[in-house]
Formats: C-alpha cells, sequence, structure tokens
C-alpha cells in the first residue's frame, strides 16, 4: 500500500496548481481535436496533444528534483525510459499486426516524389508537395513495382516507423543510448546496492555496441563499393492530410558499408553475427531493438519502483534529521503542499493553530503584534524550517505570533494529528524519542524568544 | 516550387531539419555484401567493443569510489 502512495504522490502534479493543469488539459484537447478535424496524420496528433505539456512537465519535474532529490531524477529517467520503449513497442505492433512496411524515416511528400506521383498519374497536376510523412505504405515487391494480393489490390499497411518516425535516425538512437548509458550511471552513483540499475547498465553497455558500430558505419564509412538498388516512391493523399508512398520501381545505385549491410548491425537479421556464422534465424532489427530496449526498461523500472520504497521529501528530512527512512516516507506522504504569495499571512496570531508548516521554498518573516505599534520582526525563516509547531503544543491552541511570506513562499503543510504522533514517541507511526526532544526544544527556545521581545 | 500552406511551410522546415540524416534503416543485403565485408571491417568492432569496456570501467570506478 505504501508503495502505490508513494507512486500516486510523485506521480500527480505537486507544484503546478490544478487551475494550471486545467488550463493545460483544455488546450491540448482543443489543438488535438483541432488536428484530428483537420485530417493531420497520427504523428501531427500526437505532437500537438503532447505538446503543451512540455512547459509544466518540465516545471514539475525541476520541482521533484529539488524536493525528492536523486529518487525524482530515477523517477523522470524512468518515465523517459518507458516513452522510449513504447516507440520501440509501437514499431513492432505496425510491422506485426498493421500489416507495416520498415522504410524509416517514413518516406515525404517531397518534390522528387510528388513528381513521380504525378509522372505516374498517381495525382492531380496543380498541387503542390506538402512535406508530410506518408503513414501508409504500398509493399514493394523484389522489382520495386507494388505486391498485388490475390484480388489484384494492392497490399498495404502502415509505415512502421513508431508515432514519431522521423526520429528514427541513427544520431537519435545513439544520442538516446548514451544518455541511457550516463543517466543509469549517474542513477548508480546513489544507488549503488540497486541490482536492478546494474542489470540495465550491462544491457545498455551492450546496447551502446550496437550503435555505436552502426553509427560509426553511417558516418565513416562513405566509400561506395556495392552494387544496390534504391526504391522509387511516389507519394499521394489517401485522407485528409494522410498520405501514402506508392512503389514506383528501383533505380540502380553504388552503396556505402551501412546501406550494403551494416545497418542491421552486429546481432539482427542480416547483421555481422549472421553473416559470420552463417546462422539463420535471428530477429529483424526493429524486433531485435525493442528486446533490448525492454531488457533496459524493465529493470529501470523495477530500481525506481525499488527505491520509490523509501520516496522521501529532502525538506522533511532537513527539518526531521531523526526520523529514519521508513518515518520520512510515511511523513511524505501525509504532508500537503501549499503555495502562498509575498505579503500572505499564514498564520494569524491568536487563532486556533490546526496545523503546522515546513518551508521548501522562499522565505517568511515572524511578527509579534502585528498591525499595532509594538509590531516586531522576531525572524526571518527559510528552507527546511519548521513554523507553527507552538500553538500545536500550546494547552489554548492559540497562535503566539503572526507569519507572513516575504516573497513567494511553498511549504509542506503537516496537520495536528500527525504533527502530535511526531511529538509523542511512545505511540502511532512515528517513534523517534530524539524528533520529540528536538521539536520539544525547539518549541522551548522559540517560546523564550518571544518572552524576550 | 511554391509553398502556400502555412502547414506546408512547417512540414517543409521540419523536413529540412531532418533530411540530411534521413536514411532507411531498411531494404535488402546489397549483392556480394557478406563476410569478408564484415571481416575488412572488425577492427571497427573491435575498436568500439575496447571503447564501451573502457568507459564502463571508468563508469564504474566512478560509482563505486564514492562507497
Amino acid at each position: 500500500m505504501s508503495i502505490i502512495n508513494q507512486l500516486n504522490r510523485f506521480l500527480s502534479f505537486e507544484a503546478v496548481d490544478v487551475r494550471t493543469v486545467a488550463v493545460t488539459a483544455f488546450i491540448s484537447y482543443l489543438l488535438q481535436i483541432n488536428a484530428i478535424i483537420s485530417g493531420e496524420p497520427l504523428y501531427l496528433i500526437a505532437l500537438y496533444t503532447l505538446l503543451p505539456w512540455v512547459p509544466i512537465a518540465m516545471y514539475e519535474g525541476v520541482w521533484k528534483v529539488q524536493n525528492y532529490a536523486a529518487v525524482a531524477f530515477l523517477g523522470l529517467f524512468t518515465i523517459l525510459q518507458i516513452g522510449h520503449f513504447a516507440e520501440h513497442l509501437f514499431q513492432v505492433i505496425q510491422l506485426d499486426f498493421m500489416n507495416g512496411t520498415v522504410a524509416c524515416p517514413p518516406p515525404v511528400d517531397n518534390l522528387a516524389n510528388f513528381n513521380n506521383a504525378i509522372q505516374q498519374g498517381l495525382r492531380a497536376v496543380g498541387a503542390e508537395p506538402t512535406f508530410y510523412s506518408v503513414e501508409k505504405i504500398i509493399k514493394p515487391g523484389p522489382d520495386g513495382l507494388p505486391i498485388l494480393g490475390s484480388g489484384g489490390e494492392f497490399l498495404s499497411g502502415a509505415a512502421a516507423c513508431a508515432v514519431f518516425g522521423q526520429l528514427d535516425l541513427e544520431i537519435v538512437h545513439l544520442v538516446w543510448e548514451l544518455i541511457g548509458l550516463f543517466g543509469t550511471a549517474a542513477c548508480l552513483y546513489f544507488f549503488h546496492k540497486n541490482i536492478f540499475l546494474w542489470i540495465a547498465f550491462a544491457a545498455l553497455c551492450w546496447h551502446a555496441l550496437e550503435h555505436l558500430t552502426i553509427t560509426y558505419f553511417y558516418y565513416f564509412e562513405q566509400e561506395k563499393l556495392w552494387e544496390g538498388f534504391k526504391q522509387v516512391w511516389a507519394t499521394y493523399p489517401i485522407s485528409g492530410n494522410s498520405f501514402v508512398a506508392h512503389p514506383v520501381g528501383k533505380e540502380e545505385a553504388m552503396l556505402n558499408f551501412y546501406e550494403a549491410g551494416g545497418k542491421f548491425g552486429l546481432m539482427a537479421k542480416h547483421g555481422m553475427f549472421e553473416q559470420l556464422t552463417g546462422f539463420e534465424g535471428m530477429p529483424g532489427r526493429a524486433h531485435l531493438h525493442m528486446g533490448y530496449n525492454l531488457t533496459i526498461t524493465v529493470p529501470t523500472v523495477l530500481g525506481f519502483l525499488w527505491e520509490a520504497r523509501t520516496l522521501k521529501n529532502k525538506y522533511l528530512e532537513l527539518a526531521f534529521s531523526s526520523l529514519t527512512n521508513q518515518e520520512l516516507s510515511k511523513l511524505s506522504i501525509d504532508v500537503e503542499n501549499k503555495s502562498f504569495k509575498a505579503g500572505d499571512e499564514i498564520i494569524k496570531e491568536g487563532d486556533k493553530a490546526t496545523c503546522c508548516y515546513v518551508i521548501t521554498k522562499g522565505a517568511a518573516d515572524v511578527i509579534l503584534n502585528k498591525g499595532k505599534k509594538s509590531e516586531k520582526l522576531i525572524a526571518t525563516l527559510r528552507e527546511g524550517d519548521l513554523f507553527g509547531e507552538i500553538g500545536l503544543l500550546e494547552k489554548d491552541s492559540k497562535r503566539t505570533a503572526s507569519v507572513v511570506a516575504s516573497k513567494g513562499l511553498s511549504c509542506l503543510e503537516i496537520d495536528a494529528k500527525t504533527f502530535a504522533d511526531l511529538v509523542d514517541s511512545k505511540s502511532g507511526d512515528f517513534r523517534s524519542e530524539t524528533t520529540s526532544q528536538q521539536i520539544k526544544k525547539l518549541v522551548k527556545i522559540r517560546q523564550a524568544q518571544l518572552k524576550t521581545d | 516550387m511554391k509553398l502556400t500552406s502555412k502547414t506546408n511551410i512547417l512540414n517543409f522546415v521540419l523536413y529540412c531539419l531532418f533530411c540530411f540524416h534521413a536514411q532507411a534503416a531498411s531494404g535488402p543485403l546489397a549483392k556480394g555484401f557478406g563476410a569478408d565485408d564484415w571481416l575488412d571491417k572488425i577492427y571497427v568492432v573491435f575498436a568500439v567493443i575496447s571503447l564501451v569496456i573502457i568507459t564502463t570501467a571508468i563508469l564504474v570506478f566512478l560509482i563505486l569510489r564514492k562507497k
């Protein structure tokens, strides 16, 4: 139950308020619906849907790293890995279940493909190339012309390059792989006992071999020594802005090492292993790399779940340094995030005390006799400081001073019941005698300070 | 060629960003490409293996040194 609560907390928006989330969701749906009505292809619908979420996701991500430290970094990294794996998985689904063709990045409705379509009489003269990537591909045969079905129809299916197939480039694969490798190493720096992360790290090292080799051939072996063919496409719209690639033949070309066979890499079908051993039966590149990413993503997720059991807010750790990891995790779930503008009166002298706060960002002034002639600034509190605790320990539960946000302030609110549990070391969820003593000592010091002033 | 629609201009810009990298990781093996060609380039594979081993060793050292 604890891990579910921790995840629930981690995956929800904590730094961004509900109104901002609602407005973002509204804009996102608006753009999505507009893209659907305009007949845009899937990749643009997905792009328009995700785009409004980028700034608030980044803001929230930075906040999470500030508040939960390294575990938050691991969590965000895990989410990115899942997204990456989802792209590989979707490509395999397109290939196996949507009659897909791997021609990646998918052909674009550029001038050459546009002119080919006009020459073949596949589209009307007078239009212009749109530069949309195709969503569907008519399967080409060995002669570069369409394969016909039993009824003489073209066999077509998805362009099997995942959702954002335009990014299906060797350099993107390599960069992502290296981000994964060094990102996992950074996580291991903090969680070196996490066996799952070590497994992911080993898989990433192996994966790096594949991509470094393929990318080297792609950029540095340019000599064209092999005779081959290049597929020629014609592109035309099939519905709205959804385009299809129609094979219209092959043209002879001299190919470099990558184009001739290096593109398959070390272990995929037609790759180095098959060529050197004569063995046939390795999975195709799309399937193999989906498998690689599975062996990276699954342990990364497990590694994160393992660490998330002790997800704890670092400001609570500052305020209550003697609590155990489990107690800090429990407290991190129990608290609520609160934000105040500069000048907001968070606590009013004389009011009934119902909670106390730990500052996570900004500063607050403790003021005695606020609004009176005898008004006096007692102290300025900053990140990690606890305030509002005196009233909770007083018999009459009255606030002894006012607290005003001196600039934008973010706090964690601890309710009276949880605070009472923190103070009582004999029962409840929190059993730290040292913490109980620390709070009582802090209250005594502050009470003495108030009396002196 | 003239681009009249805003969407087409956006698509054109995106296309230009990626077209120099665009290369299909698909299609068949070239005629005559085989084991000998891989053996000619085996030094690349060994160099990459060495690079990954050294990088891994440095990272493992840095991770464990702290503890």
